[in-house]
């Protein structure tokens, strides 16, 4: 569990020497996947409550091949990234030397968001805007994106507005959306507009067309003509999947599927206006038929619950099955990770909120350890759903929208992606589920010869959805539970299960 | 102002999707059916304090989500539950076929001596009825596993499964048969009043040793 805890996790310890002042000392942790040295930079910035007029140069502790200690520079990404490789073990040693300087302005000049600027960190300390000040819009990603460092956290609890930032607006109107593109209808500022949303959301009557952007299904730089074209022709790319539902699963994966999405559209936000009444509202059943394709085109997802509460908010907006299911397609870029059988990355954002959590608030988590309530699971739906259920729905939608408004834009390359990757070939089928699942027109020859037929439906089915985690937990259960003895009954393994564990 | 009870059960509610676990819950605390129920994401909690053969235990009570697709998360929920509702729904072959895996679940990540009732909810469907009483009862007595028939809409039989369970708990740690401070036992003690408890389960002790000898 200890090692579960701290993955992802590099402990750094930091001395800072600065002439003939005293030493000082900091350490905390940082992910190593997404810290660059810019964020490290800011954070020993806010480590040591070092004002803007000065510059530093930061070290790294290391071994050279004949095991000597010597301090190497960190000097770029790169740096950063062997230092991480090779010395980042029991924790990273920094050291930080501070040399008066008359002009280098880290914490100065800073003007709000260049969400940009964030993500793709090459610049230099020395030109470099406030991070504190990018990341302000960043504080929700917080909460649904894997992997912000606590020290990134920190900033953005500890985070105040400057004065002249106005933090609430109304919502953005069409004519103030209008503002946002050029003469040929081009969105010309796509970061300037997440801040204006996330500053005051969207006029209901809006979203219908400003979530699109939010929810990264335009490629950039289309014009107004452009995007009807798009959204037309991946209207009938919709239309063409959702008629292929028996080309491209068996009649008892389908029916399987259909079931379980029927029990939870019946059940989701069904004291909405637009979902209330009769079972069979035509409202339902796009909703119902959006998730059945959702789950046949992405077999390595399927369906989970949790989706329905993901896809409803988004089909009430839109109010057109397949402008809904592409915005589906959009959103679930980014949470599709959130629904995979493995349950993985669900365990790291516990991970990250327990850290999180233990750090800014230590005395409410000892609490909770105390309460034995430190696994934090009355959060799962929560992050599950981004706190859509813990609002009313009519709340939720402005939730969401200045939630998403708080991610960094990420259109599609070149257009949203409508069909998931197939589900890999498995080796006892020799390859045959590959091949039936890749490109299988409507009304080809689905049924194999009879026997390989039934296992691989067998198979499939286990797979799609029958509580298809059971096969990762098998294998897992020795490092995860069983700690209580008595506990860790472990289930004969079928032959080959060993090869399926690592399909998903 | 805290409450006082002598014991703590940890109890889970287990089953496939649209059983009737949540309504089970909810009608076991409120007493009364819950319209247009959601799904349930994750786990979500209820507690309610019994009065149980003159003890007062508190059920915190784990109602779980049925699609069960999470379960690298969801079967920590398992650990140190004392009780469990296996809930399917009678108007549904499919959830009652799918016992087997749930009862295999409970056993293998609760503690092999988690006691369990067997829930055929949605009782006042009977209509619509798809597995009889009879072929239950029989599963139920291979298993090992109390069995009632319930009706989370009426509310008929609810409050029985949640006490049947919990006061065999009660009798199993007055036998001596379950121990509370054993780790992952499901149970905690509340305050000083379940010293006394504890006194008569040592003197069982001594007299079965002397029989021993």
């Amino acid at each position: 569990m200890a090692a579960e805890e701290e993955r992802g996790v590099v402990r750094v310890r930091v001395k800072k020497s600065e002439g003939v002042l005293p030493a000082e000392f900091r350490s905390f942790a940082v992910d190593p996947q997404i810290t660059s040295l810019e964020v490290l930079q800011h954070i020993l910035v806010r480590a040591f409550e070092l004002n803007g007029k000065r510059t530093f140069g930061i070290s790294y502790l290391s071994r050279d091949r004949g095991g000597v200690e010597v301090y190497l520079s960190l000097l770029s990404d790169w740096d950063l990234d062997a230092a991480f490789v090779s010395a980042a073990k029991p924790y990273l040693q920094l050291k930080i030397d501070i040399k008066p300087s008359e002009d280098s302005p880290v914490l100065e000049d800073w003007d709000i968001i260049s969400p940009k600027d964030v993500i793709s960190s090459d610049l230099l300390p020395g030109e470099k805007r406030s991070l504190a000040a990018a990341a302000l819009p960043f504080t929700q990603s917080l909460l649904s994106q894997v992997g912000r460092t606590l020290s990134r956290v920190q900033q953005a609890l500890s985070w105040t507005y400057g004065e002249e930032v106005k933090p609430f607006k109304p919502p953005l109107s069409d004519a103030e959306f209008h503002s946002y593109l050029n003469s040929q209808g081009q969105l010309s500022r796509p970061e300037e507009l997440r801040l204006r949303i996330y500053h005051g959301g969207v006029e209901p009557s809006l979203r219908k067309v400003v979530w699109r952007y939010l929810l990264n299904v335009y490629p950039d730089g289309l014009t107004g003509q452009e995007r009807m074209d798009y959204m037309k022709r991946k209207t009938r790319e919709y239309d063409k999947l959702k008629s292929e539902w028996a080309a491209r699963a068996s009649p008892e994966d389908l029916e399987f599927i259909r079931g379980n999405v029927l029990k939870d559209v019946l059940r989701t936000d069904r004291a909405h206006p637009y979902y209330a009444g009769s079972e069979d509202s035509p409202h339902l059943t796009a909703l119902a038929d959006l998730l059945t394709t959702y789950a046949i085109t992405h077999p390595q997802v399927s369906y989970c619950q949790g989706m329905s509460d993901i896809a409803s908010p988004i089909l009430a907006v839109m109010d057109n099955e397949a402008h809904a299911f592409i915005c589906f397609c959009g959103i679930m870029k980014r949470l599709e990770g959130n629904f995979r059988p493995d349950g993985q990355l669900m365990s790291v954002k516990f991970q990250h909120l327990k850290l999180l959590l233990r750090y800014s608030d230590p005395e409410f988590y000892s609490y909770l350890v105390s309460r034995g309530a430190d696994d934090l699971f009355f959060c799962y739906r929560w992050i599950l759903l981004e706190l859509k259920r813990e609002f009313a729905f009519e709340d939720a939608l402005r939730m969401l929208e200045v939630t998403w408004s708080s991610l960094p834009p990420d259109p599609p390359e070149t257009e949203v992606e409508l069909l998931g990757p197939p589900l890999e070939a498995d080796k006892l089928a020799g390859g045959a589920g590959a091949e039936l699942r890749v490109g299988v027109d409507a009304g080809a020859e689905l049924r194999v010869g009879a026997e390989a037929g039934a296992e691989l439906k067998a198979r499939q089915r286990r797979r799609h959805m029958l509580r298809p985690s059971r096969e990762e937990a098998d294998g897992e259960r020795g490092s995860g539970v069983g700690e209580e003895g008595g506990a860790t009954v472990d289930r004969p393994r079928a032959e080959g299960e060993g090869g399926r564990k690592r399909m998903t | 102002m805290s409450e006082t009870y002598d014991f703590l059960f940890k109890f889970l509610v287990i089953g496939s999707a649209g059983t009737g676990k949540s309504c089970l819950l909810h009608q076991f605390i409120e007493n009364k059916f819950k319209q247009d129920s959601n799904h349930t994401i994750g786990v979500e909690f209820g507690s309610r304090v019994v009065n149980v053969g003159g003890k007062t235990v508190k059920l915190q009570i784990w109602d779980t989500a049925g699609q069960e697709r999470f379960r690298s998360v969801t079967r920590s929920y398992y650990r140190g539950a004392a009780g469990a509702l296996l809930v399917y729904d009678i108007t549904s072959r499919e959830t009652y076929n799918a016992l087997t895996n749930w009862l295999t679940d409970a056993r293998t990540l609760a503690s092999p001596n988690i006691v369990i009732i067997l829930c055929g909810n949605k009782k006042d469907l009977d209509a619509d009825r798809e597995v009889t009483f009879l072929e239950a009862s029989r599963f139920a007595q291979e298993n090992e596993l109390m069995f009632l028939e319930t009706s989370a809409l009426t509310g008929e039989n609810v409050e029985e499964a949640f006490l049947k369970c919990a006061r065999t708990i009660l009798n199993k740690i007055e036998s001596g048969e379950l121990d509370p401070e054993r780790m992952g036992s499901g149970i905690q003690y509340g305050d000083a009043s379940l010293r006394q408890l504890r006194q008569p389960r040592s003197t069982t002790a001594q007299t079965k040793q002397q029989c021993n000898c």
